[in-house]
């Protein structure tokens, strides 16, 4: 039979494991690259915010998002095991074979940020999507005015992206501010959700010229949209990823949708106005 | 559009015409009592071929986008991954769709062909197929209780989007060709020029015909209005919701309904198998997420769902088509009694309150 | 007894009861399915058959209707109908059935037993079938068993005054607890477990309540203070038996469902009842972890 002119979407390219470094307890970053260079320059080009579909043997595909910012050169996925196809993924070796498509989604329109201030709040695994931007808009400091980082997590040993937290934290003209829920371990920072940071004496959030990039689990989301919007933020100027039960990432499968909008295409960005359009539980 | 005149006795000549081009030809058959099916014309069949007779309810829409279809193999050998797409490209010709399900087929074109993306899979199957659509002009027959196409505008008779579309005018049948490809079928000696009295008799059948539908929902704009804009109290869906009985027939029956699921099977000791089959909103595993969050655990949220993607204005507008076309095969399925119509003569009932709401509101 | 011939029937999955056990007993089980069952695990013999739709032959439904379907697509190679394997196994140990079709065994069928009488495949192919009794004399079958036209005395419906007292009314057992099918439990679940989006929905169930669960109603649920996830306990007057509680108003209030797939649940609130239609006076309480 001869190959069809149209591209198809749903067929997955061969990706080889790298290796593996633990995050958190169930969570783990998989460093992998295409068999073929060609794929993966082409992937190279994903904007933050955007995410791919992997594909284990035997098991099935999920959707994951892309923690590297696209300026770094490397590839990789922070995944945390909770199904059958997370399972499979973090039960591979360096070398092992698996496939990936993509990349899929809006992302976030980071020209668009271009002369303004960023602030991030991450709860726990919302880092994953959101480190994409840090680190891009690090890499092009000069185009955007302050940065500041807030990342909360239950407990300091659930905090992610250690290494490059401190990292952040010494970075000239960034501000990280850490928060946990409940202080282990020596713990001597901040204790309290990640609203409280807001408040802190120091702390001065920006709200004129700003855009608020919020990733987190529902309960977090809605007491830091509630802050950020009694702080004076506007809610276009806050921006979230949306997670949904997705099984094409191309707009076809239907499972994403929420309200009149495809989280896969239309998506997985929104501004918080738009989320509240959507009139759906999220 | 060409239209050209034929005999009664020559109008299963046309499957025979296309059997020849080397189509394969479905056409619908009867079953048991009610039971009517699509099924392949062979020289054994081939006589048995019904023009007129209740629509199936497994829909025609299978033979574009099957309820089971493999996309890919994965095999594994020596530590590699080798991904092997299935194709298949069939040529085939639907004798006899009806004009909903018609419209179901534009509006699964829009959608799988429209947007970012085209779905190759389904390219395959629509690019060499042959529509031959029939007029649903027997009352008796071809009209269900539960039809509504007078109200979605979809039929008895399609406008559009046939290759041709064939009209019972009594001992003579209408071809009307849509297409260059059903024009060229009029080469054949069976078709001849109509006359005035032709086109006059085609009218007043229609006119007649319109007046014979025992469903009509004569809110389906409004409705379309309310769902839109989500003026429908959440007590409306819940009512609706409270009906439903989880089975996900509704969606397996529509001719309109795009979404499925994608599985990966095992085909031998080393090689799976990529599916994709049919899925329903109605389930409450659609929208579950690996981690546990379903946004939309309520059964009435998931019923909400199904309305909304149907009738709200945005989704008209983007596939320029609406994905109920009015077949009414929902009703005819479900047992909560919430098809379609149903639905919309709920949310007509409720909308004395909801005027009620809105103005309080304003 | 030596040996054991199941045929489409998997109780292995579905038997409160350690059936596992009782087939290691008999020195033969010969299991007829379409599918490798848990029963079928345990069988000397498995003979593949063939599917609905791959064979002519007719099904009698609770509706007391006798159906036919028609073959509509090839069985796999080697597959052959139930029948058949029946039939040849008994030529091979020296009986002389001759039955060249399915319809020839149901002509039988309807010699013997003179409700079927007029149930020829003949007959059944056309509208859906024919309800039973199906006789020579009434072929079209009988639609409703009960009626003054059949002679039989129809039932007479009387009002009764007020509901009858449910089982659970004492103060120490205020529930009923049922047990039943649940919506992605059907059966032995054989069908569901080969149909993609069904078996998602079962497995997502499982998912949520990986120990199993019993069916509150959230009024119930909350005079007991008890919510969605939590722990309970089942008190029956002789047993008592732990799960967890999944609130939902798709139960009644006053019950406590128990889906018949919780086998060790029922076995050990039903005991040596062993029947799941009983209805059960119960009281349920929060367990403390
Ligand atoms: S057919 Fe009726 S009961 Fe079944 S899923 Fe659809 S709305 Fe619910
Ligand atoms: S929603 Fe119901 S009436 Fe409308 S196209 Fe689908 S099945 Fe037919
Ligand atoms: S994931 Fe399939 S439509 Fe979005």
């Amino acid at each position: 039979m001869s190959a069809p002119a149209t591209e198809n979407v749903y067929l997955p390219k061969t990706a080889v494991l790298e290796r593996v470094v633990s995050e958190i307890a169930e969570v783990k970053t998989f460093y992998w690259h295409f068999e073929d260079s060609a794929e993966q320059e082409a992937f190279r080009q994903f904007r933050p915010g955007q995410f791919a579909q992997v594909s284990l043997f035997g098991v099935g595909e999920f959707p994951t998002s892309l923690p590297p910012s696209p300026t770094e050169g490397e590839t990789f996925f922070t995944v945390r095991q909770v199904g059958s196809c997370t399972s499979a993924l973090h039960r591979l070796q360096p070398g092992d074979k698996f496939a990936v498509r993509g990349p899929y989604g809006n992302g976030f329109p980071m020209e668009d940020y271009y002369g303004k201030n960023l602030v991030f709040v991450a709860g726990g695994i919302g880092l994953i999507p959101l480190r994409s931007c840090i680190v891009y808009a690090l890499k092009n400091r000069n185009k955007y005015k302050s940065i500041q980082i807030f990342h909360g997590a239950k407990t300091p040993k659930e905090l992610m992206y250690v290494p490059n937290l401190h990292e952040w934290e010494q970075t000239p003209g960034v501000e990280c501010y850490l928060t946990v829920d409940r202080a282990t371990d020596g713990w001597n920072g901040n204790v309290g959700v990640v609203g409280s940071l807001f408040k802190k004496p120091g702390v001065q959030v920006p709200v004129e010229n700003t855009t608020a990039f919020v990733c987190g689990p529902p309960v977090m989301f809605r007491f830091v949209i509630k802050d950020l919007l009694e702080m004076g933020f506007s809610e276009k100027n806050i921006v979230s990823t949306l997670e949904r039960y997705m099984k094409c990432g191309v707009g076809k499968c239907g499972h994403c949708c929420i309200g009149v909008a495809y989280v896969c295409v239309d998506g997985p960005v929104f501004t918080y106005e738009q989320i509240k359009k959507l009139g759906e539980d999220i | 559009m060409k239209a050209r005149i034929l005999d009664r006795a020559d109008v299963l000549k046309i499957v025979d015409l296309l059997r020849q081009q080397g189509y394969e030809v479905v056409a619908p058959f009867y079953g048991r009592g009610r039971d009517t099916f699509f099924d392949t014309v062979t020289d054994q069949n081939r006589d048995r071929i019904q023009i007129h007779l209740p629509n199936p309810y497994y829909p025609p829409k299978r033979f574009v986008f099957p309820h089971i279809e493999r996309l890919m193999k994965f095999e594994r050998s020596d530590g590699q991954i080798h991904i092997e797409p299935v194709y298949e490209q069939p040529k085939r010709a639907i004798f006899g769709i009806r004009s909903c399900d018609l419209a179901g087929i534009y509006h699964l074109d829009r959608f799988y062909l429209g947007r970012e993306f085209r779905d190759v899979y389904y390219e395959n199957h629509r690019k060499n197929l042959f529509l031959v659509n029939v007029v649903c002009s027997d009352v008796d027959r071809d009209i269900n209780d539960e039809c509504f196409c007078v109200c979605t505008d979809t039929g008895p008779a399609a406008r559009d989007h046939f290759d041709l579309q064939l009209m019972d005018l009594g001992s003579e049948f209408m071809a009307v060709a849509g297409t260059p490809a059903g024009e060229a079928l009029f080469a054949d000696p069976i078709f001849r020029k109509g006359e005035a009295a032709h086109i006059e008799k085609r009218h007043a059948i229609l006119d007649e015909l319109r007046k014979r539908f025992k469903t009509t929902t004569s809110w389906f704009s409004a409705t379309v209005r309310y769902v839109t804009q989500g003026d429908i109290l959440e007590k409306t869906w819940e009512e609706i919701g409270n009906r439903c009985l989880e089975c996900g027939g509704c969606t397996y029956v529509c001719p309109a309904c795009t979404c499925f699921t994608v599985s990966d099977r095992p085909i031998g000791p080393n090689e799976f198998e990529r599916v994709r089959v049919w899925d329903a909103c109605a389930l409450s595993g659609f929208t579950r997420m690996a981690g546990g969050h379903n946004p939309r655990k309520a059964v009435h949220d998931r019923r909400n769902r199904r309305f909304f993607r149907k009738l709200a204005h945005f989704f008209i507008q983007r596939e320029l088509a609406m994905a109920c076309v009015g077949c009414g095969r929902c009703a005819a399925v479900c047992h909560g009694d919430i098809g379609m119509p149903s639905v919309v003569e709920m949310i007509r009932r409720a909308t004395g309150e909801v005027d009620k709401h809105e103005r309080a509101s304003h | 007894m030596k040996a054991l011939w199941l045929c489409r029937y998997d109780p292995v999955s579905s038997s409160l009861f350690d059936l596992a056990g009782s087939l290691g007993q008999f020195e033969l089980v010969v299991v007829q399915h379409l599918f490798m069952t848990d029963t079928a695990k345990y069988a000397h013999v498995i003979l593949p058959t063939t599917a609905f739709g791959e064979e002519r032959v007719s099904f009698t439904s609770t509706e007391r209707r006798i159906q036919l379907a028609e073959q509509m697509v090839e069985p796999s190679p080697g597959l052959t109908p139930a029948w058949e394997q029946i039939v040849r196994v008994a030529g091979l140990m020296g009986a002389d059935w001759d039955y060249p079709s399915a319809a020839a065994v149901m002509e039988e069928i309807g010699e013997v037993v003179p409700f079927y009488g007029g149930a020829s495949y003949e007959n059944l192919s056309r509208e859906y079938g024919r309800q039973w009794p199906c006789t020579k004399d009434q072929p079209l079958g009988t639609r409703f068993l009960f009626s003054e036209d059949n002679g039989r005395k129809p039932f007479k419906f009387i009002p009764v005054p007020k509901p009858a007292p449910a089982p659970a009314s004492s103060k120490d057992f205020p529930l009923t607890l049922v047990c039943g099918s649940s919506l992605y439990y059907w059966n032995q679940n054989v069908l569901i477990r080969h149909s993609e989006a069904l078996r998602r929905e079962y497995s997502i169930l499982l998912i949520d309540y990986p120990e199993g669960f019993v069916e509150l109603n959230p009024e119930d649920a909350k005079g007991l203070g008890v919510r969605d996830g939590h722990k309970v306990r089942i008190y029956a007057e002789a047993a008592s038996a732990v799960s967890t509680a999944r609130v939902t108003a798709e139960v009644r209030k006053g019950t406590v469902f128990v889906p018949y797939f919780e086998h060790d649940l029922e076995r050990q609130i039903l005991g040596e009842r062993r029947d799941g239609s009983a209805l059960v006076p119960v009281r349920v309480e929060r367990e403390k972890a």
